[in-house]
């Protein structure tokens, strides 16, 4: 039988796997969906009111949905991509879809709030639509970086939260073999290490924050 | 040259239209400096807008250096805005970007090779007068330090023709006159054309040859800034130049207004020829002073009494001074104080 021990080491493998996996892809889909909805936008740079609605809809519902809620609908789904609807890797197609949506928003929010002006000047220097959205995303980083430290906290309550399918990490080890095995040490102890590794995540963001924040 | 023909703007703003622009008509020659002057909402922004594209008509077209602006495709636009450069009330400066870096934006939007762009980013910060910011952020600058980044950003690509949307109305008195002198020297340096929106007529009497007034999207007036000052009887100027000359009831008879230009009133010893030849007495109601451009303008509000009035004011308007009686009407009656 595992000791304590060694079923949280392999937990919290297990859950700083799945945050490194969902947030690569969280941050490259949703800054990519995040630019297209800014983009696409009324009186913006690259003016679509067909996408611009199609994407904003798509965003809105999958936010409106609640994770459990998304992870069980997406059971079949989930089934035919990972092959199984157990253990961790079970877990990942239904973070992807949850966290990708909440981080374009806040990259949305993140661009939108660069003051118009500063929009202004740089279709009167006559920049390339392409060089305007780099320009756009450097003076937002601060805003991103925070915005990315909430997806990734956020990320963490949904991987526990995944613990309802039997999915691994730290929120199962809690749940299943803490607490419904009457293992109350293991459920305090995996807890205690899902906040601290939340703490972790937003003192490294908040640092990031802080020092971009120096220049401007 | 810029042409504007039968240029109009609307909006629909909740299903009502909002006539921004109306009939639009005119023409503004290389190497002028021109105030377009107004009060919020006039339209001015908007006009300062469709010379480089960011706003299109709904009517009508114009015309730079003999193109249609609506028949060029978006590159050729891109590089049409190449030969312009904006300066923003709010500066509009990149914040995460030291002043160096700023101004480099503008060298790489029109494809400057890297080893040219330290040469000429110094030039144009010594000519603006900040070579010692070169390295500081938007946040360590003043407000007039923020201008004069903005102004160098937009002179670095050599443009034809400057476009300046309020540029001294978030800075102080003090400043604002700085800057327009700095505008000044680089007009002369670069013959630019120049076209300055304001809400303020001080920047426009300090800087600009000729004058338009715009009002709830029309053009109202067109003249030189001089002529401005010298027809204070015109309805559409007098509510700018209210503040500037007096506002008061006039409780006295025989007062007469002087307009003059120049040194007339300081060298030829005029009033005092006037006063022992004609046998006048004389009250100084009011006197003032402006400058405009280099040119000075004097208004003189002067009890004139006497047998020999008429033969007095004749002398006077000989001279070469404009003289009209108040007569106990309110100088610039016909404004609507309530507004």
């Amino acid at each position: 039988m595992q000791t304590n021990v060694s079923i949280l080491t392999n937990s919290l493998i297990e859950t700083l796997l799945l945050i490194g996996i969902v947030s690569f892809f969280a941050l490259i889909f949703g800054t990519l969906l995040g630019v297209i909805l800014f983009a696409t936008q009324e009186r913006s740079i690259a003016y679509n009111r067909f996408i611009y609605s199609l994407l904003n809809f798509s965003i809105n519902t999958l936010r409106a949905i609640p994770f459990v809620i998304l992870l069980i609908i997406m059971l079949p789904v989930t089934a035919m991509i990972m092959g199984t609807i157990l253990g961790f890797k079970a877990a990942i197609p239904a973070l992807v879809v949850a966290v990708i949506p909440f981080f374009a928003r806040l990259v949305y929010v993140a661009l939108d709030e660069v003051p118009k002006g500063v929009l202004e000047a740089m279709q009167a220097m006559g920049l390339s639509k392409h060089h305007m959205l780099l320009l756009l995303i450097a003076e937002a980083r601060a805003t991103l970086v925070a915005s990315f430290t909430i997806t990734m906290v956020t990320l963490v309550g949904f991987i526990a939260a995944a613990a309802v399918i039997g999915s691994g990490g730290l929120g199962a080890t809690a749940y299943i073999r803490g607490f419904q095995r009457n293992n109350l040490v293991l459920m305090y102890l995996a807890t205690l290490l899902m906040i601290i590794l939340v703490f972790v995540i937003q003192w490294i963001g908040d640092s990031v924050v802080k020092r971009l924040k120096q220049h401007s | 040259m810029i042409e504007f023909k039968n240029v109009s703007k609307i909006y629909n703003i909740n299903k009502s239209p909002f006539h921004a622009l109306t009939d639009i008509n005119l023409t503004i020659p290389d190497g002028a400096i021109i105030g377009i002057l107004g009060k919020s909402g006039a339209g001015k922004s908007t006009l300062l807008r469709m010379v480089n594209g960011l706003i299109t008509p709904s009517q009508g077209e114009i015309l730079v250096d003999s193109r249609a602006l609506h028949s060029l495709s978006e590159r050729e636009q891109r590089f049409m805005r190449h030969t312009m450069g904006m300066v923003f009330q709010n500066f509009n400066l990149f914040q995460t970007k030291t002043v160096y870096q700023n101004i480099e934006i503008a060298l790489k939007a029109i494809a400057t090779p890297k080893s040219e762009r330290k040469a000429k980013i110094e030039a144009v910060l010594e000519q603006v007068g900040l070579s010692s910011k070169i390295h500081s952020y938007p946040q360590q600058l003043s407000g007039g330090e923020k201008q004069r980044v903005g102004i160098a950003r937009a002179l670095i690509t050599n443009p034809k023709y400057l476009l300046c949307d309020e540029m001294t109305s978030a800075l102080d008195p003090k400043t604002a006159k700085e800057i327009l002198d700095l505008l000044q020297i680089i007009h002369q340096q670069y013959r630019l054309t120049i076209i300055f929106i304001t809400h303020q007529i001080e920047a426009v009497m300090h800087l600009c040859q000729e004058v338009i007034l715009m009002e709830q999207g029309r053009v109202t007036h067109r003249s030189t800034t001089l002529d401005l000052f010298l027809h204070l009887d015109n309805v559409a100027t007098s509510t700018y130049l209210k503040p500037i000359v007096y506002d008061v009831p006039i409780e006295h008879d025989h007062v007469y207004q002087l307009i003059y230009v120049g040194a007339i009133l300081q060298e030829k010893s005029i009033l005092s020829h006037m006063i022992r030849h004609f046998s006048v007495d004389v009250n100084i109601i009011h006197a003032k002073i402006l400058l405009i451009g280099k040119e000075r303008l004097g208004y003189l509000y002067l009890q004139i009494l006497g047998k020999n009035q008429n033969q007095a004011i004749s002398y006077l308007r000989e001279q070469g001074i404009i003289v009209n009686s108040m007569e106990n009407t309110r100088l610039l009656e016909n404004i609507d104080y309530a507004n």
